[in-house]
């Protein structure tokens, strides 16, 4: 192919070459031809000016009077013309003929001004003048003559010439278009024979290509060929086949793969690891083909590797004599040097003695370890594989041999896994119990602690209106009293709150209306601290959750927001989709909550505020977000505001409560 | 009458503006055309170094010359002997400077001679001979010839010689007694010195009977009327020449040596030989 | 005494014999004039028509018989001529030509001679006391000098005849001439006119010049076709001036013819001749075929042209 593909540029080349070459070989010619006709143009204009200086002479030398005027510096002036006309014609032409008749002339014109001058540097005698005069005409007119008769023929070259030239044109141009015609019908000619040569056995390779592409592995091209591309169709039909074989070849590993992928996979459901080890052996018999497979495992006891699993065609109970020694497996360990074992037919077993097949019985054995980073934990004993065992089987069975053994430590670590894990629960439950009753404690001298506040005013104000006469002064007693009273009641009914735990009344709730309904209910507050509130409600879906709850929730959180701008401010509340959630905003533009004071808002009795609110408000919310599934977190920054984020479950989750 | 004719026409003469081109005339020599392509350099030459375009023409022969000049209203003219004193006399001009040859002569003579075999020695060996003479209006070529005569005591040449002819030029004048057309003949030495460099022979079969003294050769007048400054600038243009490299290219092309300064008392051997001759150049008709 | 009848007779008688001779006393009385011409050519013709055209002038035509003689110019021709007139014992011996001169000179005899178109130096031949004439006085080498001006020659032919002596002068003359300009002369001797043709034919030459020969000149005709053929200018000296040759320098026939006439007419009346003063011919004619010399190719040389007495065009 190359060779063509040479060959055919090479021609190519060749002929746009010969094209060229002719054509500049005819714009040559043409070139020539026309300078040659400007050429004798010019000469004839030469020639004419010629003529006209001598006809100029002739008239002023047959002028009546004497020419001794301004008509001899005529004369001068054109005969001098003439001289160099001619001399300079003298000077191109170099063929014999040209040149003879050119030195005759200029002999003519030498006459000329001989006798000329003669005529002029002569006085006396009329006769010798006139006769001087009629001599100098007479060279005059035959240096006309002379010239026409030049003139004629080079007016024939002329003609001549310029015929030739036309008819060079005309040919020329012909020979271009055709050579140009030509060569380009050739080159098209080759270019498509080319190609063509080219493209099929391309498509039939692209093609082919395809086939393969969509599966049809080991489709071979019915291209044949001598060129490039017939190799390249052979290379291609035998990757073909290789191609096939090793997708056979593939498949059947994938096979075997997803067959120990099964069996690994039985090893991670660490639930039951016997009836896991009894299906892998299953599954290792028919992955490898083996009519025999036994899994022997360390005992701790008895210090012997026994069979622990087996999977077998043949009679029961032959394995069970199998008994291994720690010793001696020991040693066959370093004389495999942890390879797995093979012993085909044919092979020398007496090396690997007990590790052997069972004479009578087993034909071939393979045998592999289980190994931790210590010690041997087990066997892995297959038998009897129909041909005899490859290194493929060998590294199949290592896989699986490490498998099993990796599972077996796993189990071992899971059983310890769990014994740790339930200690841990124990321990926490002791925590969370101790830390109840911390709590309660806690929570028992808050409240002792809240309540002795409005008791010592009570207490306090009953004394002094003992001794008050005054019954304003008494009533303002009173009204005091009545104010702690109420207070003092006020805490209690916010703790009953917070130590019952009221059993969520589930509905159907859709968060944007209970919101709409709290901010209604807070407005007078807000415009009261002239607050600006924002409301933009995102598409929500329903959610389950008890509305009164959920009301006391968000009042809470936008109490305390408009406290904290006593002076104004902007109030956003923002509800959201997110993940699986409902996002709830609720921003302000207050003074913000500080890093250390963030860390306990949740926290019961935890306040801010001197003398104001019971600080369980926002623990109690907390709760309550908790007992819907949801939580709350806050974000905020000093100066600049406060923003709480509610997060509900679409559903309430099984479970709480 | 002819003369005060003349010399009215020059006197009505307007003058010409300076500044256009000085027209100079050449006596025709032997080849107008080499004459001219001689003295083209000189022209350009002149009309760089002097500032106004310098012209040459030839001028007609002899007798004419007068006429020519003034109808051509031509600022100068390289004039001979006798045209050169007429030059003086009727036009008001003035001789400003005159070529050496490259032989180093600025000089010319007259020539009488005959053939060797014509038995002719001296004045009483040519009565009744023939004798030609060039034209009327040359000192080289009859002047000097007329004044010998007379001064020998011929009254009257058309009486003394058998035939008296005017050859027109003076080669023909040499061919003439040469091929024994005419047995005495009188010629510018130069001429004659001309034709015996080409054919030496020629000098073997003539003799020369009688030479004039030395008569200042060709002289370049201009008219008086010209601009001092500017025939002040020609004369010392041409006296520099042959100082000036280009100039010397020029001169040799002139075939001249170079040029020297020329005076009006330069022509006064003229003026002898008219007084012999028994002309008087005012009114010597020579037409 | 008176006179007898013989004595009457005898008187009768006389009487008879004288008017008998009175014709040849007549005839005694009229003057024989004898020409030779160095050969019948048209030169001489001319000379001879002029001649006795002005003898007619002179009124010597009806008194005088002239009996011409033509003798080829040769020698022994030459001077049975002279010996023929002589005998005839004529007045006066008209000779045209130095050779005929000459072969007369030779003769010793008493008779008068008239010489015309001698050549100048054969003159010291002529130192007889009885001879005058017209010589000529022609330069062959202007003649040279102008067919050199028409072509450059390098080799001259110079056709001449031994016949006569002053054409081998002549020849000689050239010989002189042309080892001053550089150039080889050929001479060609014609014994007989006849043998131009094919003596020129073994020549070479760039140009031909015929001296003062008759012989040459008769055979003028050979020498032009020659001369064309070889695209060659040629020259006629001394005996030429009708144009026939290309160039031709010579003495005027004609005038010589006059002049010789007047010379007889004066030893007819008895004046010796050396009373008559010979002089030399004055009318020199320089005739260029201009004609010839352009359809041939010739280049024209000017001063030829100008010069020539006669151009023919």
């Amino acid at each position: 192919m190359r060779k063509r593909l040479i060959y055919s540029l090479a021609m190519l080349f060749l002929l746009f070459s010969l094209g060229a070459s002719i054509a500049m070989v005819y714009t040559y010619r043409i070139t020539k031809d026309l300078e040659s006709v400007i050429t004798l143009h010019r000469i004839e204009i030469i020639r004419q000016n010629f003529v006209i200086n001598i006809q100029t002479v002739q008239s002023n030398l047959f002028a009546t009077g004497t020419i001794f005027g301004k008509e001899l510096d005529i004369i001068v002036e054109n005969v001098s013309a003439m001289d160099a006309s001619v001399k300079g014609c003298l000077g191109c032409h170099h063929d014999k003929e040209m040149t003879d008749r050119l030195v005759k002339v200029n002999d003519m014109v030498e006459q000329y001004k001989d006798a000329i001058s003669y005529l002029v540097t002569s006085t006396a005698n009329e006769q010798r003048i006139e006769r001087l005069k009629m001599v100098a005409v007479s060279i005059g007119d035959s240096l006309l003559g002379r010239t026409q008769e030049m003139a004629a023929i080079a007016d024939n070259v002329l003609r001549g010439r310029t015929i030739e030239a036309v008819k060079a044109i005309n040919q020329s141009r012909i020979i271009l278009i055709v050579t140009l015609v030509g060569s380009l019908i050739l080159a098209l000619g080759i270019a498509v024979t080319l190609t063509k040569r080219i493209t099929r056995p391309v498509n039939e390779l692209v093609n082919a290509a395809r086939m393969i592409t969509a599966g049809n592995l080991g489709y071979k091209t019915q291209y044949h060929d001598d060129s490039e591309f017939g190799e390249v169709a052979d290379s291609f039909n035998a990757m073909s086949t290789a191609l096939e074989k090793e997708q056979e070849k593939t498949n059947r590993y994938i096979d075997q793969l997803s067959g120990l992928y099964e069996v690994t996979l039985n090893f991670y459901d660490i639930v039951e690891m016997d009836q896991a080890f009894q299906e892998t052996c299953q599954s290792i018999a028919d992955i490898l083909r083996v009519k025999q497979v036994i899994l022997f495992l360390f005992d701790d006891i008895r210090k012997t590797f026994v069979p622990n699993t087996m999977a077998h065609v043949m009679s029961e109970g032959s394995g069970d004599v199998m008994h291994y020694s720690l010793e001696k497996m020991a040693e066959l360990y370093q004389v495999s040097g942890g390879l797995p074992i093979v012993v085909n037919e044919g092979m020398d077993p007496s090396i690997y003695a007990p590790l052997v097949p069972l004479p009578g019985r087993e034909t071939n054995l393979m045998a592999a370890w289980l190994l931790t980073k210590e010690k041997i934990l087990g066997i892995l004993r297959v038998s009897d594989k129909e041909g005899g065992f490859v290194e493929e089987d060998a590294k199949i069975l290592i896989i699986l041999a490490n498998h099993m053994a990796v599972a077996m430590e796993n189990r071992q670590l899971y059983r310890d896994l769990e014994a740790k894990m339930e200690e841990l629960r124990q321990t926490q439950e002791q925590l969370i119990q101790s830390a109840k009753l911390a709590a309660i404690g806690e929570l028992a001298s808050n409240v002792a602690h809240e309540i002795n506040n409005p008791l010592t005013s009570i207490i306090g104000f009953t004394e002094l209106s003992k001794e008050e006469d005054d019954a304003s002064m008494i009533r303002k007693s009173l009204d005091i009293i009545e104010k702690e009273s109420l207070r003092a009641r006020d805490i209690v009914k916010q703790l009953l709150g917070f130590a019952r735990k009221k059993p969520l009344q589930l509905t159907e709730v859709m968060i944007n209306d209970v919101l709409r309904d709290v901010v209604v209910l807070s407005s007078s507050q807000a415009r009261m601290s002239r607050v600006k509130v924002s409301e933009d409600y995102g598409d929500v879906p329903l959610t389950t959750g008890d509305v009164d709850q959920l009301k006391q929730v968000f009042l809470n959180i936008i109490t305390n927001a408009v406290h904290a701008m006593p002076n104004g401010g902007s109030l956003t509340i923002k509800t959201s989709m997110q993940n699986e959630y409902i996002l709830l905003r609720i921003t302000d533009t207050g003074h913000g909550i500080p890093e250390d004071v963030r860390k306990r808002i949740f926290e019961p009795f935890f306040s801010t505020k001197k003398d104001k609110g019971t600080g369980l408000g926002l623990s109690i919310s907390y709760r309550i977000i908790q007992d819907h599934g949801g939580r709350i977190d806050v974000e905020s920054e000093e100066g600049k505001g406060t923003t709480f984020l509610i997060r509900l479950p679409v559903k309430i989750p099984v479970g709480t409560v | 009458m002819t003369f005060l004719l003349i010399l009215a026409a020059v006197m009505a003469w307007p003058l010409r503006a300076w500044g256009d081109e000085i027209l100079i005339g050449l006596i025709p020599e032997e080849n107008i055309f080499n004459q001219m392509e001689r003295h083209r350099p000189l022209a350009a030459y002149l009309s760089k170094k002097v500032g106004t375009t310098v012209r040459f023409t030839i001028l007609s022969r002899y007798g004419d010359v007068m006429d020519r000049f003034v109808s051509r209203k031509m600022d100068g003219a390289f004039f001979g002997v006798f045209t050169g004193v007429l030059a003086i006399d009727r036009i008001d001009a003035e001789p400003i400077a005159r070529p050496v040859s490259p032989s180093g002569s600025a000089i010319v003579q007259s020539y009488i001679f005959v053939r060797n075999d014509s038995g002719i020695r001296d004045i009483k060996d040519m009565q009744g001979k023939r004798i030609t003479f060039v034209d009327r209006a040359t000192v080289t070529g009859y002047l000097y010839a007329l004044s010998y005569l007379r001064g020998n005591g011929v009254a009257s040449p058309e009486t003394f010689f058998k035939e008296v002819s005017f050859a027109g030029s003076h080669g023909s004048t040499i061919y003439a007694v040469l091929d024994g057309r005419s047995d005495i003949g009188t010629v510018k030495s130069t001429i004659f010195q001309k034709l015996v460099a080409k054919d030496p022979v020629i000098k073997e079969e003539l003799t020369i009977i009688a030479k004039s003294r030395e008569l200042p050769d060709t002289t370049l007048f201009l008219r008086k009327d010209l601009p001092q400054s500017l025939r002040a600038k020609m004369k010392a243009v041409l006296l520099a020449m042959d100082k000036d490299p280009e100039g010397m290219e020029v001169l040799k092309k002139l075939e001249a040596q170079k040029f020297i300064d020329a005076k009006k008392e330069d022509f006064a051997a003229f003026y002898d030989i008219a007084r012999t001759a028994g002309i008087s150049v005012k009114t010597y008709k020579y037409r | 005494m008176s006179l007898r009848l013989g004595d009457k007779a005898f008187f009768l008688a006389a009487l008879f014999i004288v008017l008998l001779a009175l014709p040849s006393f007549c005839l005694a009385a009229e003057n024989t004039i004898g020409v030779i011409m160095t050969g019948d050519i048209p030169y001489y013709q001319e000379l001879h028509k002029s001649f006795m055209a002005r003898l007619g002038q002179l009124g010597l035509a009806s008194k005088t018989e002239v009996i011409v003689q033509k003798p080829y110019p040769d020698h022994i021709s030459l001077s049975n001529a002279a010996r023929k007139l002589i005998a005839m014992d004529v007045d006066v011996i008209v000779v045209y030509g130095a050779p005929a001169a000459i072969a007369v000179v030779k003769e010793r005899t008493k008779i008068p001679m008239v010489y015309a178109a001698v050549y100048e130096p054969f003159m010291s031949e002529l130192k007889t006391r009885h001879s005058t004439g017209v010589y000529v006085r022609l330069s062959i080498s202007s003649l040279l000098r102008y067919l050199r001006s028409l072509r450059s020659i390098k080799t001259l032919g110079v056709v001449y005849s031994s016949n006569e002596e002053d054409s081998v002068y002549q020849f000689s003359e050239l010989a002189k001439l042309a080892a001053q300009y550089g150039m080889r002369v050929e001479g060609i001797n014609l014994k007989r006119h006849q043998e131009a043709q094919a003596m020129l034919a073994k020549r070479r030459m760039d140009a031909v010049l015929i001296a003062g020969s008759s012989v040459a000149h008769m055979a003028m005709g050979q020498i032009i076709e020659y001369a064309k053929a070889n695209v060659i200018p040629y020259a006629s000296f001394f005996l030429s001036t009708d144009g026939r040759a290309m160039v031709s320098l010579a003495a005027n026939p004609g005038q010589q013819g006059d002049k010789i006439a007047d010379k007889t007419q004066k030893i007819l009346d008895g004046v010796s001749p050396d009373k008559v003063k010979a002089d030399a011919a004055s009318e020199i004619e320089l005739v260029f075929n201009m004609k010839d010399a352009t359809s041939m190719g010739m280049k024209l040389p000017m001063e030829l042209v100008t010069e020539a007495t006669k151009l023919i065009k």
